[in-house]
């Protein structure tokens, strides 16, 4: 493969794996009868947790896009994709931890130092 | 008025030299003026929505966003929303009386829902349509509707109820605008001010059966309003772009410290990372217009688009004032339109913090349109 698809099926894997770390957030955050006062009747954790769902998603559809590109015309896509993983993960990470704890999200903040080697300093 | 296949090329020329220097003036003037009125019509802009089956309708829509927000709001709310009202929902008689006019730019329309005191929460709308005899009367009011000054015809989403004030649920009514009992009252804005909006009072309408359709929900209203949603999504790109454009112009000429401002490492940097956020912004787009244009409900996908291309657009243009200095305050330069046309897109077609919310509520167990702390 080439650097581009080893990169690209790299951030694949990390989508999939903050994909479970969304869902498995919502599940415990979800409200029910035996939990009525669960984290997720916040109105204000359910903005953060819109936004995490957000950045996902565009992230995904980035991927999509950059996949789909010819080889020599993938360096733009990917500068836009990592720069929505950067932003994605470092709210994603802040909103889960302020809520469930940091323990929860120190792969993420790895995988954040993993990227920000990836591009051009901010 | 041309029949004539679309013509993008044409189009994308015209956006830009006629509709785009006409900007300012439509800001200035608070209307939308002939010249642009009419060669919109003339090269067909308006049909393109009837059906909105063409996949000329990203393009199309692109290139008059970044022209002119208050020519985009005007024409596409008139032609891709209250049409698609009338063309899903409307009988027969109101499509024949309002669609060829509509999509001609004869005529233009409008879609009213809110109230003074009712935003997204549809059973407190207090306008009501009553049947008295044969007929039904309309009583009440609409506020914050985009196009109430200046348009024809109006679907107005309402409460009914039959002779003994029973309800019958949410009703669409179709109402002609220039009823001598129909008072406009325009509103002040911050931006989009080329297009009217504003309030629309109903003293006692009367209207036919035809006029009516009962028995509409809100889950069959909201996969239209979603044609709504695409003009803020792709006015607030093509706002975004405007905007940087504008300010990578502006930069080139000006130099400080021995070079143009637009090199210096924090502008540039700035300016790319909002450039970034709006091909991430159009990849997203250009997903959600895609399944309109295929005549799916968008859902999830457009409420995704909306909140994050219209803060991506907003962003971009707020980066763009602040990265021209005092001369980016001033109105010497489009980025203070700009950034003014860009905050209409957050509000419109349910605030971006509602949608937030009905994305998240059901996911983790809260019922979205309940009432609560």
């Amino acid at each position: 493969m080439s650097d581009e698809a080893d990169e690209l099926a790299g951030h694949a894997a990390l989508l999939d794996r903050m994909e479970d770390a969304l869902e498995s957030w919502l599940r415990w955050a979800r409200v029910d009868p035996a939990a009525p006062r669960a984290a997720g009747s916040s109105p204000v954790l359910r903005q953060h947790m819109a936004t995490a769902l957000i950045d996902h998603r565009v992230a995904r559809t980035v991927l999509e896009d950059a996949s789909a590109a010819p080889r020599a015309e993938r360096g733009h896509p990917l500068r836009v994709l990592r720069r929505r993983l950067r932003i994605g993960l470092q709210r994603t990470a802040d909103a889960i931890a302020g809520s469930r704890g940091e323990s929860v999200v120190s792969w993420m903040r790895l995988e954040l130092e993993r990227l920000r080697s990836l591009d051009d300093p901010e | 008025m041309s029949a004539a296949p679309f013509d993008l090329v044409e189009w994308e020329r015209f956006c830009g030299a006629v509709v785009r220097p006409a900007a300012r003036a439509a800001d200035e003037q608070q209307c939308v003026g002939d010249a642009v009125w009419n060669g919109l019509r003339e090269r067909g802009y308006l049909q393109l929505f009837h059906p909105p089956s063409s996949e000329l309708i990203y393009p199309a829509m692109a290139a008059l966003a970044g022209a002119c927000g208050a020519t985009f709001w005007k024409a596409t709310l008139s032609a891709a929303l209250a049409a698609q009202m009338i063309a899903t929902l409307g009988g027969a008689a109101a499509q024949t009386r309002w669609l060829s006019g509509i999509a001609s730019g004869r005529q233009l329309g409008a879609f009213a829902a809110t109230e003074a005191g009712s935003g997204s929460d549809p059973s407190s709308y207090a306008a009501r349509l009553r049947r008295v005899g044969a007929r039904w009367l309309l009583s009440g009011e609409k506020d914050r509707i985009a196009n109430a000054g200046d348009a024809q015809v109006a679907a107005v989403l309402c409460q009914a109820e039959n002779e003994g004030g029973e309800p019958l649920g949410l009703a669409l009514a179709f109402v002609d605008l220039d009823d001598a009992r129909i008072t406009r009252t325009r509103r002040r804005t911050l931006g989009l001010r080329g297009m009217t909006f504003g309030r629309l009072a109903f003293d006692g309408v009367a209207l036919d059966d035809s006029d009516v359709t009962l028995g509409v929900t809100m889950p069959r209203i909201l996969t239209i309003v979603e044609w709504g949603q695409v003009v803020q999504i792709l006015c607030a790109v093509g706002l975004g772009r405007a905007a940087l454009a504008e300010a990578e112009a502006f930069l080139s000429e000006r130099r400080s410290f021995g070079r143009p401002l637009a090199a210096h490492p924090w502008v540039r940097a700035q300016l790319d990372a909002a450039g970034l956020d709006l091909d991430a912004a159009e990849s997203i787009a250009r997903r959600a217009v895609a399944a309109k244009i295929a005549g799916q409900v968008a859902g999830e996908q457009i409420v995704i688009a909306k909140i994050f291309c219209t803060e991506a657009g907003l962003s971009a243009c707020q980066i763009a004032l602040r990265v021209c200095g005092g001369w980016g305050y001033t109105s010497e330069l489009a980025v203070e339109r700009l950034l003014r046309d860009a905050h209409g897109n957050v509000p419109a077609g349910l605030p971006n913090d509602r949608l937030r919310d009905l994305l998240v509520a059901a996911r983790v167990g809260v019922d979205p349109w309940a009432v609560g702390p």
